[in-house]
């Protein structure tokens, strides 16, 4: 039994839909990291309850938080821009949280500024405020490591390969540090979309839509490039190649994301016999369906798709590039590495 | 000697165990303390950096005008308690930005400019801040100094610690990177950087050339007893000074 509806749906399903690739299917993914976060700061005393915990969000992270609050009695506060959509905004609204709109310019770093400055008025003016910064605050991979610790039962013995996009990073991140932390033999590919600068592939654009939740025009400290292994790109009709053939072969109605990383998959798993793939479905697919599922007819079979296998994001190609990782920055010398795991409160 | 030369001649960053020797982080951050500077009674809220000589040595040096500050625009960067902030405002700076990720210092820095510099001294803009993150668009600063948490080790788990010594490199690549890339240092402006080579000293300096900025040493202190040095460093943007 659940104690709260936000552990419920930040648990993920574990779906095998071959011997070798496993699903890890969420209703929302990010309610997992901010949960696992919002108990990080609550049992190392950072926050109390009844504080109010604040970030700029316009998006999925603005629910989870608010979920996570609800969760444990904190009030949350989001600086979010007007684009944030009405099914959002609505859900924020009865749940008590407050949200601050403020209109969006063209130009994406000072938007970020101008919500950062609100943000550092706010924590001026009220002592009781704590900022969760969940683009560069590493406490937003604690909440993996329950994720990490059921795949390590279920799985007990396999190689792994995770496959997931990278948008902050954490729950690739996490999944691949806390398992090579047990001890398993793990491998990790991230997905990116076309113009993100997180593996330098801001040189390139996609002609068509973005896709939710990862890749980034800024950089995000929570993402530590020295953990991935092998990174792909993916075009957003590729994307929606993976999304449509996903729910043709399992069942599963997933994003944009988890269609990519679907691909992906399907791609790298007959050239690594011997290893599991677990790619992340980080959400479903209710929100994209106007947009990726309704031409599903048009959409072109996976199988018939391959990559351009390229040597660094300076070559990368439309509509979708592979290369090995091999990163040329020394390791990430941040001091404040994973959140050490807190005693008592591992599920 | 300025630029790459210079660069070549400053000292390498100090064996790991020689650092954590000199650097002894106490739980005293979690305390409440006093400091006493120049006459000024400062008190210290819990995780607010307690000044050592390396802060010191730039406090004075604004003080005594070594460091000209007066109807110039300044920022405080990393302001902690505020002495830096409090000494613009009696040098009479134009306006004071204490920019600060921590916000408890930054409250520490306005009540401290209040009861000390008053509402007769230039305006104070209190900022909490990641770097550059949260100050206003399209302003710009002549003078900044900094003191950064560069240390590259984890010398404790403790957050507070870890925020006032120990960020390493990247907080500096940060601060340029945001100064540069917004256009924040006036026509002329200039940075006054503290670096010991308890710090990667070379490479922050480094990235403060490759940025496009050139360094000028103002003062070395070769502290007696163990083998820290610390450097202050005067940066200004080369394209717009011609220096070589
Ligand atoms: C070594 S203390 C210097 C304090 C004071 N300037 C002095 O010299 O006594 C470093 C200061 O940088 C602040 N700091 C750490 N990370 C920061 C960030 N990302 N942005 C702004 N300030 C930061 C800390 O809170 C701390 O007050
Ligand atoms: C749909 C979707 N995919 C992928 C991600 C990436 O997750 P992370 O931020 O952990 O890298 C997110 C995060 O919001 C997401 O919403």
């Amino acid at each position: 039994m659940h104690e709260h509806y936000a552990d419920a749906i930040a648990d993920p399903d574990h779906i095998r839909l071959a011997p070798d690739l496993v699903c890890l299917r969420f209703e929302v993914m990010k309610v997992r990291s901010a949960l696992g976060a919002v108990r990080h700061l609550l049992a190392t005393g950072v926050v109390r309850p009844g504080d109010t915990l604040v970030d700029s969000s316009s998006g999925i992270y603005a629910l989870a938080l608010a979920l996570a609050c609800h969760r444990y009695g904190m009030r949350c506060h989001i600086v979010g821009s007007t684009t944030v959509d009405e099914t959002l905004r609505i859900q924020l609204e009865i749940l008590g949280a407050t949200l601050e709109r403020m209109p969006p310019s063209k130009d994406l770093m000072l938007d970020q500024n101008r919500r950062v400055e609100r943000v550092g008025q706010l924590l001026l003016e009220n002592p009781g405020y704590h900022w969760m910064r969940q683009y560069h605050d590493s406490i937003h991979y604690a909440g993996y490591r329950e994720v990490a610790e059921r795949l390590d039962r279920e799985l007990p013995l396999e190689p792994l390969t995770i496959v997931g996009g990278v948008g902050t990073g954490a729950s690739t991140g996490a999944l691949a540090e806390y398992l090579r932390a047990m001890g398993r033999d793990v491998r990790l590919t991230g997905i990116q979309p076309f113009g993100s600068v997180t593996f330098g592939a801001q040189h390139t654009a996609d002609p068509d839509m973005i896709i939710a939740g990862i890749g980034s025009s800024i950089e995000f400290r929570n993402v530590r490039r020295d953990l991935y292994d092998r990174i792909h790109w993916v075009s957003f009709r590729y994307a929606q190649a993976g999304a449509v053939a996903l729910l043709r072969d399992s069942g599963i109605f997933a994003g944009l994301s988890s269609g990519a990383a679907y691909l992906a998959c399907q791609w790298e798993r007959h050239r690594a016999p011997g290893r599991t793939m677990v790619f992340l479905a980080p959400d479903t697919g209710h929100r994209y369906v106007s947009a990726a599922f309704a031409d599903h007819a048009d959409v072109p079979d996976p199988a018939e798709l391959s990559p351009h296998e390229v040597s660094g994001s300076d070559d990368v190609l439309l509509p979708w590039s592979v290369a090995d990782w091999a990163t040329d920055m020394p390791a990430q010398r941040d001091a404040s590495r994973l959140p050490v795991g807190v005693p008592g409160w591992s599920s | 000697m300025t630029g790459w030369e210079l660069h070549a001649r400053l000292p390498h960053t100090l064996p790991a165990g020689e650092i954590r020797a000199i650097n002894n982080p106490s739980g005293a951050i979690h305390e409440h303390r006093t400091y006493h500077w120049n006459g000024w009674d400062f008190d210290l809220p819990p995780g607010v950096f307690h000044p050592g000589e390396t802060s010191r040595l730039v406090h004075s040096r604004l003080l005594d005008g070594t460091l000209p500050v007066a109807g110039l625009r300044y920022a405080a960067m990393g302001a902690g308690l505020g002495v830096e902030a409090v000494v613009a405002g009696v040098r009479g700076a134009g306006v004071v930005y204490a920019l600060d990720v921590h916000p408890e210092s930054v409250r520490t820095t306005a009540r401290h400019y209040e009861r000390i510099v008053g509402t007769d001294g230039p305006p104070l803009v209190p900022l909490v801040a990641d770097v550059w993150e949260g100050f206003p668009d399209g302003e710009q600063v002549d003078v900044v100094t900094f003191n950064p948490p560069a240390i590259e080790l984890p010398l404790s788990d403790d957050p507070e610690i870890v925020r006032n010594l120990c960020l390493g490199r990247d907080i500096a690549a940060r601060f340029f990177g945001q100064l540069v890339a917004r256009d924040l240092l006036a026509e002329g402006g200039v940075v006054y950087l503290i670096l010991s080579n308890t710090a990667p000293l070379r490479d922050i300096v480094a990235m403060a050339l490759e940025s496009g900025f050139g360094a000028e040493v103002l003062h070395v202190e070769d502290w007696e007893g163990d083998n820290v040095q610390t450097y202050l460093f005067a940066l200004r943007r080369e394209s717009r000074t011609g220096e070589g």
